[in-house]
């Protein structure tokens, strides 16, 4: 039995729902059915593996026991946790949210409005295209949905924390976020996602959607435990004049793949992605993005660091289409990485499909060790060799890291970052950021 | 302080020094002139440790050990500084938090206890006033966006608050306009003593007007082809190396 009649017989079993969204996640469970798990056969899934998931007997986690500690603390900050899927109030304070932002979780929605998720489900495309959110939307499963009226400013950042913390083999989670940003509103998103050492998978499905003029920042870390498989899927969809800025930070699991698929579908909208990513002794971790400029007057920028170390194996690929009609099109991808042995490895591949004349595009890939002459300068200066490898390479990921505004997500992303590569975890100790 | 007897060095096969001998003691500051591939630069990354060299004979001494077993960070924590000709780039490492951590990497390695944050912070204050380097430049990653000039003050500063017993300036004149190189002779003016060395590699005679040499050699084919007084340098400046090249090669 395959991993997708596994999850249809455990994990996408009906519930006392509404018909409507039983319809709903039957469609997705029949379009996962369609699709099959992807194969190396499959070139986006050409160096990711999924086959390993098809011997394992996912069951969903039981309700947490206690509450782990919380991977980020912020205190002037809305927030939202999950353990083992199910909602934690009493780690959650959303109460005082102001007018205009509603923040509810999905449970409550679908048995409150069902005909709410279902419409907001209902508009994303890779439900369709992709056999992961499919399977996200099939299972069941709890989340968060975000709505923020015209004009509404989200006055506090608003960390949304999925914590794995069952204790047993095998279970899987299929958490899941919608934001609907209305004309002219504005939210700071932390999506974390974390765990214990077992060996849990997390089926993660992010669905970003603006209006006009809508700006979200979307913070995306993903600090899974050492046996975890993190497969997320982020949907941007972004209207006229709208702006999401999206940053990727993985730095746990053993198997993680990442997509992120942003739709630039009315003029003057614009997209940032940044990530960073680390592949340490026994980790995968793959980030596929694709951003489809479909109106004119559209921009994107994007910049990616990756790391590898040990038999750490990383894949990046960056795909951008600039679709045909479309004019003023500028759009830029960067991808830097960074090999600590010889036995790591990182393969990376910007994808530009472009139908239009009228475009600026740049994009450059580079893959490295580190500088032996930066390496010699700080010897030369009295700092021993493992530690000089450790600054510089931190130095290599540290502009991202610095330019992230919230101190305490700068805090998280640099001790990930460091924690990933124990030689780091001293030199960060040190660091101002 | 520092003994190189008979020193050949090459880079892929290829000899760059073919048996040099200085000799340099306590409280003395020794030039190194000569012309362009030389091995003056080689001479002074191998001093500091830098790897790609290969020493096919010969040895380097400082304060009875063989500096060539060590690293260049045990180098550094026996008091060997280099002043970089190309101070090299680092990009996302701070300056101050690469100095702190020299600092302390040095300290490990004498088994002195680290230096603590206001202490430190209180050393590169006095420090940065005294070589006019800009405090912005300060928490800027290593050389990054740096001018020239901004690069070898910033070597000197380093310098100054490594307190090294033995600096080797490579070329540290090149390239500075006649006030960043006042700037640069008197911070290592000011850390003259009687148990501090100094080999200053440079190409002219200019920076000798402000840090005088007790002793000027010539190196010139990767050999030592001459060695004199203050007053070699002011010859060399106007009778120029091939009077004293021909013989060498």
């Amino acid at each position: 039995m395959g991993l997708v009649e596994a999850v249809a017989l455990k994990l996408a079993l009906p519930t006392n729902e509404p018909a409507t969204l039983s319809a709903l996640r039957r469609d997705a469970l029949t379009r996962a059915r369609q699709h099959g798990l992807p194969t190396t056969h499959q070139e986006d899934w050409k160096y990711t593996d999924l086959a390993v998931l098809q011997t394992l007997d996912f069951t969903p986690a039981a309700a947490p026991r206690a509450v782990p500690a919380l991977p980020l603390v912020m205190p002037d900050a809305y927030r939202i946790t999950f353990i083992n899927g199910h909602f934690v109030a009493r780690e959650s304070n959303v109460g005082d949210l102001q007018i205009g932002c509603k923040v509810r979780t999905i449970n409550a929605v679908t048995r409150d409005e069902p005909a709410t998720f279902e419409a907001s489900l209902r508009r994303a495309k890779t439900l369709e295209t992709k056999v992961l959110p499919a399977l996200n939307v099939a299972a069941a499963g709890d989340g968060v949905i975000i709505q923020l009226a015209a004009n509404c400013v989200a006055d506090r950042p608003l960390v949304v924390t999925f914590i794995n913390d069952a204790r047993e083999q095998a279970t899987w989670s299929a958490p899941r976020i919608i934001v609907e940003a209305g004309a002219h509103s504005q939210l700071t998103l932390i999506e974390i996602h974390a765990g214990g050492d077992d060996a849990y998978c997390t089926n993660a499905f992010t669905y970003l959607a603006t209006s006009a003029g809508a700006q979200i920042q979307h913070y995306r870390i993903t600090a899974d435990g050492p046996a975890a498989t993190h497969l997320g899927q982020v949907e941007i969809e972004l209207g006229r004049d709208a702006h999401v800025s999206n940053f990727a930070l993985a730095v746990g699991g053993r198997l993680v793949r990442v997509d992120i698929d942003c739709e630039l579908a009315a003029p003057g909208a614009s997209v940032t992605l940044k990530g960073i990513f680390m592949a340490s002794d026994g980790q995968h971790v793959d980030h596929h993005t694709r951003v489809d400029h479909r109106a004119s007057d559209t921009t994107s920028d994007e910049i990616y660091k990756g790391i590898a170390s040990g038999d750490g194996r990383g894949v990046f690929n960056g795909k951008v289409v600039a679709h045909a009609g479309t004019q003023r099109i500028a759009a830029t991808q960067t991808s830097n990485n960074l090999l600590l042995s010889s036995t790591a490895e990182i393969d990376t591949k910007p994808e530009l499909e472009i139908y239009t004349n009228d475009i600026r595009c740049t994009h450059g890939a580079t893959l490295g060790q580190l500088d032996e002459d930066a390496l010699f300068y700080l010897q030369a200066r009295g700092i021993p060799r493992a530690d000089a490898e450790a600054l510089t390479t931190f130095g290599f990921v540290h502009a991202l890291v610095a330019e992230i505004p919230y101190p305490e997500v700068r805090a998280l992303a640099a001790k990930r970052v460091a924690l990933s590569a124990p030689a780091l975890a001293g030199v960060v100790a040190g660091l101002t950021l | 302080m520092l003994r190189i007897e008979n020193l050949h060095a090459e880079v892929a096969g290829k000899p760059i020094l073919r048996g040099v001998n200085l000799t340099v003691m306590p409280g003395e500051v020794h030039a190194i002139m000569g012309p362009n591939g030389s091995g003056k630069s080689t001479l002074a990354y191998l001093i500091a440790g830098r790897p790609g060299y290969t020493i096919t004979a010969g040895s380097i001494t400082y304060n009875g050990k063989d500096l060539l077993a060590l690293a260049p960070e045990e180098r550094a924590g026996e008091g060997v500084f280099l002043a970089f000709q190309y101070p090299v780039e680092i990009p996302g490492v701070n300056n101050v938090y690469m100095l702190k951590a020299a600092v302390n990497g040095i300290r490990k390695y004498r088994g002195e206890p680290e230096m603590g944050a206001v202490e430190f912070l209180n050393l590169v204050k006095s420090k940065t006033k005294a070589i006019g380097l800009k405090d912005d430049l300060l928490n800027r990653p290593v050389n990054q966006g740096f001018s020239g000039g901004e690069k070898k003050r910033n070597e000197i500063f380093q310098m100054s608050v490594l307190e090294p017993r033995l600096g080797v300036l490579d070329e540290t004149d090149s390239g500075l306009d006649i006030d960043a190189l006042k700037v640069v002779a008197d911070g290592v003016n000011r850390l003259r003593s009687p148990d501090r060395s100094f080999v200053v590699v440079t190409h002219y005679q200019r920076l000798l007007d402000y840090i005088v040499p007790d002793q000027v050699h010539v190196l010139a084919h990767g050999r030592i082809v001459r060695s004199g007084p203050r007053e070699l340098a002011l010859e060399l400046e106007a009778r120029g190396y091939d009077w004293l090249t021909a013989d060498a090669a």
